[in-house]
């Protein structure tokens, strides 16, 4: 459609006509793209595409605030745009993940990783099931993301998973060693790392006094030049730069081996580690997205489920309609690199199975239960 | 409440800023709202119904007189419509749209553009 409505029908909607309010609100209902456009139309909408307090906040807020407290993160203090900016990419995190590959040794941790949003962060949990021989489970918060009120990404776990650390989450101290700074980097959408950043304290004291970069300010007037520049820059050490050998070859065993379902595909990679200086606490783990986690209409069996199986203890099984008709359940946590008799409980090639068959599906029918 | 300030409208008589025209299509949007809370369908086919026959000049009007009268919806759902209509478009569009012309001096806003460029994604084609 090339001609807008004002030449079909001979008159055209005045920008100008509005007050700044109305303005904004209508600015308010965009993307950040469309707001980019808008702004380069004309000089005059230029600040205003950049008024943070107003246009960015009521962005922010229109998609999250139902979700998150849109003001509390950074106490308040960074910039709405660069919040928006990470929000945007972060609430790709909510859901649940399954951990692929091995943990960390000697860290009983269990596979299965729930994000949430908190007021001012968001948090990832392990779900591990509770042993009492219900269908409960238990939630221990060990992964924390927010932003730093100068801006920065600040990311950090705990390995132990102690839940109780966190109220206060902007007033962290690392001092408590058992917490360990990590950045998540994504692979696709589906697919991130989380690995120990041993650059952190030494880029969090210094790293804002950096002219070029610096996105984290906030004021509305005219000289602001804050977003200037580095357009993709909210992290201290951001350089679109190789991934070391160890993790590129991690990553291509991975993909090759991978059959389980999620996308692999990577569509931008984020890395920012450095050298390695002194002993890590935490080694790096990979997490895939388990997307389809709910039943559809057509597909009622689909998603997580709770189940009992023969040995009567509670596991996290995921049942998953392939593209050739079959249905096939597997644990959480068995190795997924390969499709092995010894970690599925049941595969079909008959989508609509009405009979009871099998005794291990027989009992999985029974008790299933749906995971919240 | 939203009332308030349509009661007040009505009082004050030689209010101008309201013309009978907008009135009536602005003030049965609350009860209209609410017979179809429920159910968010229909209050969108309501809505798209509402502005296949509205013009431009109209709704600026509309705009205006939801704001006047303080009505939140009411204003949120016409500026709502104005930003759909420039969703995705090129910047060209956009400024047909409103009526504006380009300002900027010939390097100015290519370097605008880039400033913004962790934004542009998804543009339609005319």
């Amino acid at each position: 459609m090339a001609n807008p409505k004002s030449n079909e029908r001979g008159g055209s909607i005045s920008f100008t006509d509005f007050p700044e309010d109305v303005q904004l609100c209508i600015l308010s209902f965009l993307t950040p793209s469309e707001v980019s456009t808008f702004a380069c139309t004309s000089k005059r909408f230029v600040s205003l595409c950049r008024n943070d307090a107003k246009l960015w906040f009521t962005m922010c807020h229109r998609r999250w605030g139902s979700m998150t407290q849109i003001r509390k993160w950074g106490n308040g203090k960074i910039a709405f745009r660069l919040l928006y900016k990470t929000l945007n990419e972060w609430e790709n995190l909510i859901g649940f993940w399954r951990r692929s590959g091995p943990g960390n040794i000697g860290i009983s941790s269990p596979p299965l990783v729930f994000f949430e949003w908190g007021p001012s962060f968001l948090t990832g949990s392990r779900i591990s099931p509770s042993k009492n021989g219900t269908y409960s489970v238990l939630k221990s918060p060990f992964l924390w993301m927010t932003l730093s009120q100068e801006g920065q990404t600040v990311n950090f776990l705990d390995p132990d998973g102690r839940a109780e650390v966190l109220d206060c989450v902007g007033e962290l101290d690392f001092s408590d060693n058992d917490l360990v700074p990590v950045n998540l980097s994504f692979m696709g959408k589906t697919h991130f790392v989380v690995e120990e950043n041993m650059n952190f304290f030494a880029f969090s004291s210094s790293n804002f006094r950096r002219s070029s970069s610096s996105s984290n300010l906030r004021c509305d007037d005219e000289t602001e030049d804050s977003i200037g520049g580095d357009s993709g820059s909210f992290s201290p050490s951001h350089s679109p730069g190789s991934l070391p050998d160890r993790l590129m070859s991690e990553m291509y065993q991975h993909f090759a081996n991978r059959t389980s379902p999620g996308s692999g595909d990577k569509r931008r990679q984020r890395r920012k580690e450095k050298e390695r200086q002194g002993k890590r606490k935490w080694e790096s783990e990979h997490f895939v997205k388990i997307v389809n986690c709910s039943p559809t209409l057509t597909r009622p069996l689909q998603g997580l489920w709770k189940g009992i199986y023969d040995d009567m203890s509670l596991n996290f099984y995921l049942v998953v309609y392939e593209d050739n008709g079959g249905i096939i359940c597997r644990r959480v946590g068995d190795s997924s690199e390969r499709i092995s008799s010894y970690g599925l409980v049941f595969w079909t090639s008959n989508a609509t199975f009405i009979e009871s068959p099998l005794s291990p599906e027989e009992k999985y029918l029974y008790d299933s239960h749906k995971n919240i | 409440m939203k009332f308030c300030t349509v009661k007040q409208y009505f009082d004050d008589e030689n209010n101008n800023n309201v013309t009978n025209g907008i009135a009536t299509t602005v003030i049965p949007l609350p009860n209209k709202h609410l017979k179809i809370k429920a159910n968010n369908k229909e209050m969108e086919q309501y809505e798209q119904e509402l502005l296949r026959n509205v013009m431009p000049q109209e709704l600026t009007k509309l705009i205006l007189a939801a704001n006047y009268l303080n009505f939140k919806e009411a204003l949120d759902f016409f500026c709502r419509t104005v930003a759909n209509a420039i969703q995705n478009k090129s910047v060209d569009y956009v400024r047909k749209f409103f009526g504006l012309e380009s300002d900027f001096e010939p390097g100015e806003e290519e370097k605008l553009c880039k400033e913004f460029a962790w934004s542009f994604e998804g543009v339609d084609e005319d």
